[in-house]
């Protein structure tokens, strides 16, 4: 037992000798440059917004009609003319499958994803489904958060029949 | 005594360098596309003129592109060197008018943002967040 204390008193004293002798060099800085900026790579990432796992048509724009705009249908507005809603995600280099939705503009509140917003109609259809990509940055410089939000309209397919 | 003011003068300084740190800014970039008419999909999935539901598979793709929209600012997102909101809907256009597609599918967005620029300190060097639109050109059959 007493050995082990012995050793290690031994061994704080050499470790303290040693870092009272250090100095700075050429190689400790080249070491703390290659540190902070493995910090700093790992900091920078991206995120990404895709919709894989929904089967309804979801558009950036008005239109997710094919063809001309003289003969195409019409759109009609379903949950309370407009229901906006928006998407937080994410952290990290890890790609991310946004389907999860906070309904009304409001977080906390209303929270669904995609499937349940279509819940398996063919008739409701997202469109206007803007994005917006946020990086919140530190005052040194690092990534603090990022964060894509998205808002759109839900609405649903309204046709004109000819006859 | 001296101990515990040496103490308190180290936590001060930690609790200064936290809420700098956390105070930060942010950079961001809308990216819109209302200009243009034919069918923008996040999906594989557009309607046609019946307004069924059709999916353009791997035979339809006439062109996979890749648009890149960088968004400048200073003193993080105080002043705006570029645009904050990009509307995408010519480069779009441009797209589907090359290869006479008739709409587009599988839309994936991307924000970066850049190191290099975020590294040399972001107060003074300007700052620079790239969006990255991929997606695959269709010619979908409209009956």
């Amino acid at each position: 037992m007493s050995r082990e204390i012995n050793s290690n008193i031994m061994f704080n004293n050499i470790v303290l000798k040693k870092l009272a002798k250090f100095r700075f060099i050429k190689k400790d800085i080249y070491c703390i440059f290659l540190i902070s900026s493995l910090i700093f790579l790992n900091s920078c990432s991206s995120i990404v917004f895709e919709i894989s796992k929904v089967d309804n048509p979801i558009v950036i724009n008005s239109n997710p009609f094919l063809g001309d705009s003289i003969n195409r249908p019409l759109l009609a507005p379903v949950i309370s003319q407009i229901s906006s809603f928006e998407a937080d995600l994410s952290y990290d280099n890890k790609r991310v499958e946004v389907y999860e939705l906070k309904l009304n503009g409001k977080r906390n509140k209303v929270e669904k994803n995609i499937d349940n917003v279509i819940n398996n109609d063919s008739n409701i259809v997202i469109t206007n489904l803007n994005l917006k990509g946020t990086h919140l940055l530190t005052l040194w410089g690092y990534v603090d958060s990022q964060q894509i939000r998205s808002k759109g309209i839900i609405q649903t397919k309204m046709i004109n029949i000819k006859k | 005594m001296k101990k515990y003011k040496i103490i308190l003068i180290y936590i001060y300084i930690a609790v200064i360098a936290i809420m700098l740190s956390s105070c930060g800014n942010y950079l961001n970039n809308n990216i819109t596309a209302s200009k243009i008419d034919q069918p923008v999909s996040y999906t594989s999935y557009v309607f046609n003129k019946k307004g069924e539901i059709i999916r353009s598979e791997d035979k339809n793709i006439l062109k996979h592109f890749i648009i890149k929209k960088r968004y400048w600012s200073m003193l993080y997102s105080t002043i705006n060197l570029t645009k904050k909101t990009v509307d995408i809907s010519d480069d779009l256009r441009q797209q589907i008018e090359e290869v006479k597609g008739n709409a587009i599918v599988n839309l994936k967005i991307e924000f970066k943002i850049n190191f290099f620029y975020m590294w040399l300190n972001p107060i003074i060097l300007p700052n620079t967040q790239v969006a990255i639109i991929e997606g695959d050109v269709v010619l979908l059959p409209n009956n």
